[in-house]
């Protein structure tokens, strides 16, 4: 069943996507060609100062655009096509809850890599030239001579857990908007304002509640250094490098947690406090 | 197949302090048209997404031919809220695929074989319909399952005399000895010919359930003027 969610939900979020994307890259690939051939520094009147403002600042507006769709979307197909009258279809679906909210968080992650990706092409079209290859010759060289003094693996490790942080960053951000959501769904009058002070409310008070915890029950002052820090040579380039691995793995630990704690009282919510408008 | 299509047993419901439900206690036998009858704000709304699971009751329990509220009652009960809930992106095929995705007991055939007969085209979409002609895709997909529950909250509303008529139609020839229909309303006249039972619910709790035909001999009055005596302003 989480199939057949996934296609409605890539069909619903294609429709807004798809023509973001074609923009972007459009606007991309005509700057890329007017800077090619010098248009802006030609002398062709008020035409090309027209064009040389116009191109720019759609790019520009593509790229702030991709994002807050991406925020809007994340937001808006869990309150309207959950928490909405869309919700009377998609709750009497004989789907599980986990099934709705994983169906949304998944197309949402899917189409924030696609952007990234996207903004990432336009800017390689925008900087292509043979000073760019050479850079990412120079990035590569640099990569491969880490990984000789720092060890492969230990470089590897750093990339994974970089893209990790990134892919579960994104997911513990989603998840905690649709936690707020769904508090804010639990008003009968005010939901949006509950929805905003839910968000308050975990961002300021539980994030500092986990801190206070973290620094105060976890890490001590017996245990300063923290434990997972320990026991790295700090002189050494790959000692440096496996610590910081070991700190980035720490954080993708409390981000898992964190997701999790959010992902299983929404469904909760979801599940037995359910309060359609 | 349990003897009772739906049986709930003290459900009660309270939005902040007010009681919307008090205690009902409810059973409805299979193969049945059953008329939920009460004037606006008696709860037959509250009831109906209840059983659909969209609000929680405070208290009480609530079997599905025999299944508590979950997938298993989604799977057998087939629902018309008192919205339109369609995407308006869609267009009539869509959902009428979505429909076909998800449910099994769904007849595409059916569906579109009403679709054609009330002139709906199924590359139309949902956001150039009507209001009305949106009630009857609605309506349409609901009624080309074979649930076991149907519960259809205001069908009639907002639809003309003539696809009145024809819903109405639609419904009786639809369900199967299973099943059982509620039609939730307060345009008695319109529904009373097809009805085998009527449930007045008034402020929360239910003042009667009986055949029509016992209401129409008892106090020799349609169903239509005895509520009207009923609920009289």
């Amino acid at each position: 069943m989480l199939s057949k969610l996934l296609k409605y939900e890539f069909k619903a979020t294609s429709r807004v996507f798809l023509p973001a994307y074609a923009v972007l890259l459009i606007a991309g690939a005509i700057q890329k060609i007017m800077l090619q051939f010098g248009f802006y520094n030609k002398d062709m009147g008020v035409f090309s100062k027209i064009l040389g403002s116009i191109v720019p600042s759609l790019l520009g507006a593509a790229v702030v655009a991709i994002f807050v769709v991406t925020l809007v979307v994340m937001i808006n197909r869990f309150r309207k096509s959950l928490l909405g009258r869309e919700g009377y279809l998609m709750f009497t679906l004989p789907v599980n809850t986990s099934q709705l909210i994983l169906s949304k968080a998944i197309a949402v992650l899917a189409w924030a890599i696609l952007s990234c990706i996207i903004g990432l092409i336009t800017v390689v079209i925008l900087v292509y030239d043979t000073d760019f290859v050479n850079f990412v010759n120079d990035a590569i060289g640099l990569v491969g001579e880490a990984s000789r003094q720092a060890g492969a693996s230990n470089v590897v490790l750093f990339f994974i857990e970089t893209v990790l942080t990134f892919i579960f960053g994104i997911v513990n951000l989603t998840f905690m908007i649709y936690l707020c959501l769904s508090i804010g769904q639990l008003s009968n009058k005010h939901r949006g304002l509950c929805a905003i002070g839910a968000f308050v409310g975990i961002n300021f008070v539980l994030r500092n509640i986990i801190l206070a915890i973290i620094s105060n029950v976890l890490f001590t002052d017996k245990f300063v250094p923290p434990f997972y820090l320990c026991g790295y040579d700090t002189a050494s380039i790959v000692g440096i490098l496996q610590m910081m691995n070991a700190f980035m793995l720490a954080g993708l630990v409390i981000v898992i947690i964190e997701l999790l704690i959010y992902f299983f009282i929404t469904k909760y919510i979801l599940s037995n406090k359910l309060n359609l408008e | 197949m349990t003897e009772f299509v739906l049986e709930c047993t003290g459900v009660s419901k309270k939005y902040g302090k007010k009681e919307v439900l008090k205690n009902i206690n409810l059973q409805l036998e299979r193969g049945k048209i059953i008329g939920l009858l009460g004037p606006n704000g008696s709860g037959k709304t509250t009831l109906i997404k209840i059983i659909n699971g969209l609000l929680t009751a405070d208290e009480g329990d609530i079997k599905v031919s025999g299944e508590q509220i979950g997938i298993e009652s989604k799977k057998i009960i087939s629902y018309l809220p008192d919205r339109t809930y369609l995407a308006d992106w869609m267009k009539v095929k869509d959902i009428v695929g979505m429909f076909d995705d998800f449910y099994k007991d769904f007849s595409r055939e059916k569906a579109e074989d009403m679709l054609k007969r009330l002139n709906i085209n199924e590359d139309d979409r949902l956001k150039t319909l009507s209001k009305g002609n949106k009630e009857k895709v609605q309506l349409i997909l609901v009624m080309s399952r074979q649930a076991q529950l149907y519960l259809l909250d205001e069908p009639i509303g907002g639809v003309d005399p003539a696809a009145r008529d024809y819903i109405l139609n639609t419904i009786i020839t639809n369900y199967n000895p299973d099943a059982s229909v509620v039609i939730s309303t307060h345009l008695i006249s319109d529904v009373e010919k097809v009805l085998d039972e009527a449930i007045f619910i008034n402020n929360g709790e239910i003042v009667l359930h009986e055949s029509v035909d016992d209401i129409r001999e008892k106090y020799s009055t349609s169903v239509d003027g005895y509520f009207r005596e009923v609920f009289k302003c």
